[in-house]
């Protein structure tokens, strides 16, 4: 297993520049709280930063149409029509326009750039940029937050530059559409998300029958769960869909996307998991890219829309479980950094690294959902678990 | 809508003489279900499904016979007198005819040339586009009393925020006085939306809390 220096944290303060409003719900101050927890910890050090870079724009267009570029860029520089809005989804409610958005949006790309070189070229075993994660971003469209796709621009470089077989993790609470639809058809991109239904939430895509197409089939697997889904029903599902996909498709790396808006308190969704769910997800990604692709492990952010009580434990747990410093969570979150907070929080912040019980009213169907959700595993999982049919076997 | 906006303008057309055997074949390595069957002059005379070709197929019990029977032509087993739209039709007009009628596929005849089909996968995903489920947005439902004007009303609600309506639609609700209204929202954030469609005395039937989350 990895010891510090296998794995590295990628950041800097440029990345807070992706700010739509004061009131705006995708709020970056995440970033910054959950460095200075780690900080306050002793659990990252100088040393085990790199700064991010920005992406250059023939970096942006590995994924993005040219004429999206070019809108985003006016906009940046204070040229808006009306016409942007529904042509490219940006100065919407969702994607509001402000100075250097696209300096920005490059910023947070860039990041998830530096985080693989620095596990393909700089020898490290892990490398975590929560900056990005912004994955509902389409190839000629802004949505749900997000301008550029850092993750899918990353799977790009990955498959151009190092012809890696790539599968994506997505445990945020909204379909990670815009990384999903970018590689529909590429047989070498796996990606996996499991969120709540579409049902009612956005995006509304992300049902189990998306599986892929052409070449690409059975190299998207969904998993969207019943509203009000719990710890233990999420965290069933969890292990078994990416145990059995990742031993059938062998990737080369693992890049997971850690949007931590799937929790109880999050103002956006509507399941009911507890921080619970964040001890679980980066350990079992650690382990599989052990298993599978020598330790090589790329992690992003994502959604998270609770920063008080929710981003930024859960995102400090990722970076302790990457560097083997578990350990630090048998003790309570620190003082120094409880009171520095607490003061500019609305609500009051949690202590421990789990949450109390009964946070959240009992569920009256809470057997009805986990029946759902199970039916659900086992239909996401039927072409793997149809001999004939495996999606990966060369002669499918 | 009408049937020229939705309707599939490449299909596959037989002669009449084609046996059922060559038509089973076609239908398999073209991947569709149904078969426009002609004349000499290109004019339909019938249409064939899979369904008619599986059903003059034979069964294994007398191999002569069978032999014998794929061998007819298919205008032994076509439907001859078919049922064409016009491509001005509107589409609820023929997925009604579909409907009654039970048939997978409708040709669009203009003057005497049959210029398209629609099949019952075109009436699906435009109904999938109708309901706003092939763009990126949240969902809301709201039971609204069953009286003229209350779509309009909540609409109106909806209109002072920067949020694009994707679709609407409207569904009888239990209660006989009540309707409910759907509406597809381009964001990932309607909770302004919600709060203020509620403010205004309607009730929300989604989104709920957890401990509300019961099917009556
Ligand atoms: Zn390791
Ligand atoms: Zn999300």
């Amino acid at each position: 297993m990895s010891k510090g220096k296998d794995a590295v944290f990628i950041y800097s303060d440029e990345q807070q520049s992706y700010k739509f409003s004061n009131d705006h719900p995708f709020n970056q101050d995440r970033l910054k709280m959950t460095r200075e927890l780690l900080h306050t910890l002793g659990a990252l050090q100088k040393s085990d930063e790199l700064s991010a870079r920005i992406a250059k724009e023939n970096e942006l267009s590995l994924i993005h149409n040219q004429d999206f570029i070019d809108a985003v860029k006016k906009a940046s520089h204070g040229t808006f029509h009306s016409s942007m809005q529904t042509t490219f989804g940006i100065g919407t409610d969702d994607t509001p326009i402000f100075p250097g958005m696209h300096e920005a949006a490059s910023w947070l790309v860039g990041g998830t750039l530096k985080a693989v070189e620095a596990v393909f070229e700089e020898g490290y075993l892990h490398a975590l940029n929560l900056g990005g994660g912004l994955h509902h971003g389409f190839r000629g469209r802004a949505s749900g937050f997000c301008i550029y796709n850092d993750s899918s621009i990353a799977i790009q470089y990955l498959r151009k530059y190092y012809d890696a077989k790539v599968m994506y993790i997505d445990t945020d609470a909204h379909h990670g559409d815009g990384v999903q639809w970018a590689f529909y058809n590429d047989p070498n991109v796996c990606t996996v998300s499991l969120h709540e239904s579409g049902r009612f939430l956005f995006p509304g895509t992300g049902y189990v029958n998306e599986r892929g197409h052409s070449e690409g089939y059975g190299t998207a697997v969904n998993v969207p769960f019943e509203a009000f889904t719990e710890d233990q029903s999420w965290l069933d599902a969890y292990y078994t869909v990416i145990k059995e996909v990742a031993a059938q498709f062998k990737p080369d790396v693992i890049l997971s996307q850690n949007g931590v808006d799937a929790h109880y308190y999050d103002p956006l969704t509507h399941l009911c998991t507890t921080m619970n769910i964040y001890h679980h997800i980066p350990t079992l990604a650690h382990e599989l890219a052990h298993k599978y692709c020598n330790g090589r492990w790329i992690a992003v952010g994502g959604g998270g829309y609770d920063i008080w009580r929710v981003v930024p434990r859960a995102w400090s747990i990722i970076w302790l479980e990457m560097t083997d410093q578990r350990h630090l969570l048998n003790q309570s979150l620190p003082t120094e950094w409880l009171d520095r907070w607490q003061q500019a929080a609305p609500v009051t912040l949690p202590k421990q690294w789990y949450d109390e019980e009964n946070i959240y009213p009992s569920i009256p169907r809470k057997r009805e959902i986990e029946e759902k959700n199970n039916r659900t595993v086992e239909k996401a999982l039927r072409p793997f678990r149809d001999k004939k049919k495996r999606p990966f076997s060369p002669n499918y | 809508m009408i049937v020229r906006q939705l309707m599939k303008t490449d299909f596959n057309k037989v002669h009449q003489s084609t046996t059922i055997a060559e038509a089973i074949a076609l239908l398999e390595a073209a991947r569709v279900r149904h078969l426009i069957v002609t004349d000499e002059k290109e004019n339909m005379v019938g249409i064939v499904s899979d369904r008619d070709l599986r059903d003059a197929s034979p069964s294994t019990l007398n191999n002569k016979e069978s032999a014998y029977s794929m061998e007819k032509p298919l205008s032994s087993v076509m439907t001859h007198d078919v049922i064409t739209a016009h491509p001005d039709d509107l589409v609820e007009e023929i997925a009604t005819l579909m409907t009654q009628q039970r048939i997978g596929c409708v040709p669009v005849q203009l003057h005497d040339e049959i210029i398209g089909v629609v099949r019952d996968k075109d009436i699906l995903r435009m109904l999938v586009k109708l309901m706003g489920a092939d763009q990126p947005t949240s969902r809301i439902e709201v039971q609204v009393p069953n009286v003229s004007g209350m779509l309009a009303e909540v609409s109106a609600i909806i209109q002072n925020f920067e949020i694009n309506v994707q679709s609407v639609f409207m569904y009888p609700a239990k209660r006989n006085d009540k309707k409910m209204l759907v509406f597809r929202l381009q964001t990932m954030d309607p909770r302004k939306v919600i709060d203020e469609v509620r403010d205004h005395g309607y009730e929300i039937h989604w989104p709920i809390g957890p401990e509300m989350n019961r099917y009556e």
